[in-house]
């Protein structure tokens, strides 16, 4: 259980030295498990970066990410999987579900070869209900609508009951209807499983569901903000 | 995992049914191409044992004794006939105590003996003169040769037939008889045989008519008979001084001399009726004044009577007299002598590529002691193409003789020795060789060839075999200790041609050697390879031009075999190696199509291995299906054959499917380090990166930087390419251009036809694999540019411009693996044989390296234009 996530000093670049782009630049910030952040941000502005950092499916040019204690910049990328696959849940702008699996066994997929507490299929049919597809289960994802599609994504990034959420554009891809209830399901879900949320979006309406906006230009932090203060505040 | 993995499949039909094929492919290629190969090692070995199998696996002959043509490895087919002894009874016996020598049956040639013998009668119909042409005719096939003479008869003329002065004093001999029996003369060649021995080697006891076959209570006299010391004889002017031996023999019931003989019975149409004396009288001395014959020559004739005999009728008739002992003092007169050759240009060498002439000796004259030096060329020998060779002198006073003790006939056909008519080996004591007349003195074809036999003729061009046998212990004591021309060897637990027979015998040989100093060859394995052989123009002969032979061409199936076992292991590695590519190229495929899918797993936390794990288990899965078909395709050919494909060969078979599979999951599996869970964070770009070579103006350049864009898995489809090509050049320059091993001689013919076929499904298979995981690799490429594609098509290529694309692009493929092709097969064909390759096969090589590989490529492309024709315009937009 990761209350915490703490980036120092983080820089990322792409390229070779004559056409090096800077995604991040010397960005330190400090994520909290009970907060719904999100974090908005023009295309380019170093947004999905940010969360791949932190989700740990890119290692930074510069800084260190610290879990609670721990540094991640250390640890082995077996151990990386490991942690990614016990205490965060994924969900991307455009689902990325298994096109030959079925909803049910999307949901399973990260669960697969792994021993859990609580009986697996069970758990996979009760999250499959939470959003809303329990009459879909053996659909593939290709018989399901874009937001059907999305809420299985949710759904496998609940099944191993990560303390983490980070979402890149979940709405991205869906129409501002459909958008709105899966926000609502996220929020709901941040209610049930006290899972942190990290959300990147581009979309100001949707950021300002959140307790917390961070705001970002060219790989920086230009205003960071909370905006419910019935919950427990964080300092950075 | 495997249920994963299933599932998988089951909802990706279209891939999954690519991948059986290529599985089915792989699987019947391999497996009907080992059963193939081992039963076509059975084809050759059983073609060899049966066909061309000599009756024994080693000849020991007299040192010394080798032609000139054995440099070439050839050996004359007829050259046992003419050795005339030079091994001793002591060699014999040290080969005899040789480990492994099971039979060793020695041959002498004893040279030839001619016999008179009654052919027919003739009728005087009524008195008067006659005139009776005698004519001995033989044919080789390509002309006559004729001995004749012509004899003069006064019948019932009151003339004394007892008076020998009549003959000397009118020029013709007196008849009181009606009947006139007619005589010819016949030559024929006669061997001593271990009676034991050749029963083993040939069945020559099964052989025989009767029951009475040589036996111990045989006996063999020899005593001398002579003049010197007889005052009596020596008075009388006799010098004869001869061995004369008493022996049993059986004589063959088939003549292979092609002869006739025919006598015509003429009446002198004469002035007068010879009624009267005085009539006789007057004609009497008429005819000793105006010169006997001579005069008898000028008389017109009035035809009588024709007596013609047969080969078929000539043999019986000398079988019969000499079964009922007829003929008591056959005089040994010529001794065998072996033919000379020289190489000469071959008139034409695509055909014959290696060609001789018989050096016949210049100017042969006998000498005889104390009588007159002179040329012999009077005497009966029609052509003389060999050195002449005498029992002592042609005066027969001292050439020795044989008494036959007769015992049965028997028949050379029934020996069991090879004798497929087609493809005969002549190696045999027991058959004469034949040959074909192909072409005349001006190097002209003869059309058609003529069918060339063995006169009987001693010094001829073509040796007949022996018609009286007698045993070894005759043979002692007519030519003394070296009497043996040849021994012939059977090894024991020599059965068939092959490596483990001809390391056996390469050691009794080099015994025989070392033991004896005498030339010992391994006849086993030896194949007829036509020769092309002039027969020159000798004494007042012209030359009959050229005739082919089939010669034996020594170590010849040992030489196919291995050239049969190469290709096979060449077409074997050849087919693994492409299947491999294939296995590799399916799975390097399969991980790049799906990699965005291990993005997500990474990402949702799978670990490496459990990823590496999953391909690996896929790959195996597919390793296992065609490891299972192959085994029941093996099972079921093994059915048909089952000494030849063992089951542990089997096992190896599908253990090595099996580590292809598993190998060609390893490297996609090392690849699962190296993406990147990132990347699902990505919104796939239109090209994400890409090496380039020159600027993109044009189709051309368009497909030539999409290749080099993804050089390495191009690389691949290059190498299933070129591999293929390389060895289809191999098997066709080995086939056709070097004139190897195979096509000279009859046996490599026969083989290479019968199975060389095989060569060419299996480099057919392995270019049909090669288009498999050439279209994979370009469909992947199509596929992964599905949005630039469709972008060209927004942007508004037609179609045609899209199919030039693609198909370009498996052009330039097979273009570049052609490239590598030719450097593939050059370095093999170097090192095999040499910088012997002319002009034209260099043409050959490079435009069916160049040609092949290019249309593999085409082909490869089609499918995957036809899917990039198929994109629309709007996925690029998506």
């Amino acid at each position: 259980m990761y209350k915490q996530i703490q980036l120092n000093g983080i820089t990322k670049t792409y390229g070779k030295q004559n056409v090096k782009t800077v995604a991040l630049n010397d960005i330190s910030i400090r994520l909290h498990k009970n907060n719904l952040t999100s974090i908005v941000g023009s295309s380019g502005s170093g947004k999905s970066t940010l969360l791949s950092i932190v989700g740990t499916l890119e290692k930074p040019t510069k800084g260190t990410v610290y879990y609670d204690e721990k540094n991640i910049s250390e640890i082995r990328a077996n151990q990386l999987s490991e942690l990614r696959n016990i205490h965060i849940g994924f969900i991307f702008q455009q689902f990325h579900l298994l096109p030959a699996l079925t909803a049910i066994e999307n949901v399973l997929a990260p669960l697969f070869h792994r021993k859990t507490s609580y009986n697996k299929n069970t758990k996979a049919k009760e999250l499959l209900e939470l959003v809303g597809l329990s009459d879909k289960l053996h659909a593939l994802p290709s018989q399901l609508s874009g937001g059907q599609q999305q809420r299985v994504a949710i759904a496998r990034a609940l099944i191993a009951e990560p303390d983490w959420i980070l979402a890149d554009e979940p709405t991205g891809n869906l129409d501002t209807e459909t958008s709105e209830k899966i926000i609502a399901l996220l929020m709901e879900i941040k209610q049930q499983t006290a899972c942190g949320i990290l959300l990147v979006t581009h979309d100001i309406a949707l950021s300002r569901q959140a307790d917390r906006i961070i705001e970002m230009k060219d790989g920086q932090i230009i205003a960071d903000t909370r905006i419910n203060n019935n919950l427990v505040q964080t300092n950075d | 995992m495997i249920k994963w993995i299933v599932s998988h499949w089951k909802r990706d039909t279209g891939k999954f049914a690519l991948l059986v094929i290529g599985a089915l492919l792989i699987s019947s290629g391999l497996s009907i191409l080992i059963g193939l190969s081992e039963s076509s090692k059975g084809t050759i070995v059983n073609s060899l044992e049966k066909k061309w199998n000599a009756s024994y696996d080693i000849v020991v002959r007299p040192s010394g004794t080798k032609s000139e043509t054995e440099k070439d490895g050839l050996i004359d087919p007829n050259y046992l006939s003419g050795l005339q002894g030079g091994i001793s009874f002591d060699d014999l016996d040290k080969i005899k105590e040789i480990d492994d020598v099971e039979i060793a049956a020695p041959i002498s040639i004893l040279g030839f003996s001619s016999i008179i013998e009654i052919f027919g009668e003739v009728h005087f119909p009524e008195s008067g003169i006659y005139k009776i042409t005698t004519n001995y005719v033989e044919n080789d096939g390509v002309r006559d040769y004729s001995d004749g003479y012509t004899a003069y008869y006064g019948f019932d003329i009151g003339l004394n037939h007892e008076d020998m002065d009549i003959i000397s004093r009118y020029g013709l001999f007196a008849s009181t008889e009606e009947n006139l029996e007619l005589h010819g003369s016949f030559t024929f060649l006669v061997a001593g045989i271990d009676p034991a021995e050749e029963a083993q080697l040939v069945g020559l006891d099964e052989a025989v008519d009767g029951s009475r076959y040589f036996s111990d209570s045989d006996k063999v006299h020899s005593i001398n008979e002579t003049s010197q010391g007889d005052e009596e004889l020596e008075e009388l002017g006799l010098d004869f001084n001869y061995k004369r031996v008493t022996a049993p023999v059986i004589m063959s019931n088939f003549s292979f001399v092609n002869n006739y003989q025919e006598a015509i019975l003429e009446k002198l149409d004469l002035e007068t009726d010879l009624e009267s004396e005085e009539d006789i009288k007057e004609f009497l001395t008429e005819l000793e004044q105006n010169g006997k014959e001579d005069y008898l020559d000028t008389f017109e004739t009035e035809p009588v009577e024709t007596v013609k005999a047969t080969s078929e009728e000539l043999h019986e008739n000398l079988l019969e007299q000499s079964s009922l002992g007829a003929y008591r003092d056959l005089i040994l007169y010529e001794k065998p002598s072996p033919l000379t050759y020289k190489a000469v240009p071959s008139p034409f060498p695509e055909r014959w590529n290696i060609a001789y002439e018989i050096v016949p000796p210049a100017n042969q004259t006998v000498n005889i002691p104390g009588e007159k030096n002179g040329d012999i060329s009077d005497y009966t020998y029609y052509t003389k193409y060999r050195e002449l060779a005498f029992y002592d002198d042609p005066s027969l006073s001292r050439a020795p003789r044989l008494t036959p003790d007769f015992l049965d006939y028997y028949d050379p056909r029934q020996l069991s020795i090879s004798s497929d008519p087609v493809t005969e080996l002549p190696m045999e004591t027991y058959r004469t060789p034949t040959a074909k007349h192909m072409l005349d003195a001006s190097n002209s074809p003869v059309n058609p060839p003529k069918q060339v036999t063995a006169t009987s003729n001693p010094f001829g061009y073509l040796m007949q075999s022996p018609t009286m046998l007698t045993t070894m212990e005759a043979a002692r004591k007519i030519m003394g200790e070296e009497a043996i021309s040849a021994v012939r060897i059977k090894v024991s637990g020599v059965n068939s041609p092959g490596p483990e027979s001809q390391s056996k015998l390469e050691a009794v040989a080099q015994e025989i050697r070392s033991e004896t100093g005498l030339e010992a060859d391994i006849t086993l394995g030896s194949s007829p390879q036509p020769v092309l052989i002039k027969i020159p123009s000798v004494d007042d002969l012209d030359s009959l031009g050229w005739v082919e032979q089939p010669w034996i061409k020594t170590g010849e199936s040992i030489a196919i075999y291995d050239e049969a076992v190469l290709g096979y292991s060449g077409i074997i590695i050849c087919l693994m190696a492409v299947a491999i590519m294939y296995v590799f190229t399916t799975n390097l495929i399969a991980f790049l199509s799906r990699k965005k899918e291990f993005a997500v797993l990474k990402a949702v936390g799978w670990r490496n291995s459990k990823l590496r794990h999953l391909l690996l288990t896929e790959s195996m899965l597919i390793g296992g299906f065609v490891s299972f078909l192959t085994f029941i395709v093996l099972l079921i050919l093994r059915q048909e054959n089952p000494e030849s494909l063992s089951i542990w060969r089997i096992c190896l078979i599908i253990c090595f499917i099996l580590l292809i599979y598993f190998v060609g999951a390893l490297y996609p599996s090392y690849l699962v380090h190296n993406i990147s869970p990132h990347q699902v964070m990505k919104q796939g770009e239109v090209s994400a990166k890409g090496a380039r070579f020159g600027r993109t103006n044009g189709v051309v350049s368009l497909a030539r930087n999409n290749l080099i864009s993804r050089w390495t898995r191009n690389l691949v489809s290059v190498l299933a390419i070129s591999l293929p090509t390389a060895l289809l050049i191999l098997f066709l320059f080995v086939s056709f251009q070097l004139n190897g091993v195979m096509y000279t001689s009859w046996l490599g013919e026969y083989v290479a036809l019968e199975i060389g076929s095989m060569h060419y499904y299996a480099i057919i298979l392995s270019l049909i694999i090669a288009i498999m995981t050439t279209a994979e690799l370009i469909w992947q490429n199509v596929l992964e540019r599905t949005r630039e594609i469709a972008l060209f098509k927004a942007l508004g290529w037609g179609n045609p411009r899209i199919y030039m694309m693609v198909l370009l692009e498996g052009a330039i493929l097979g273009l570049i693996s052609g490239i590598v092709g030719i450097f593939l097969s050059i370095g093999i064909l170097s090192y095999l044989y040499g910088d012997s390759l002319s002009f034209g096969q260099w043409l050959w090589l490079v435009l069916i390296n160049v040609g092949i590989p290019v249309v593999v490529g085409l082909f490869s492309a089609v499918f995957p234009s036809i899917r990039a024709v198929n994109i629309e315009p709007y996925r690029g937009l998506e």
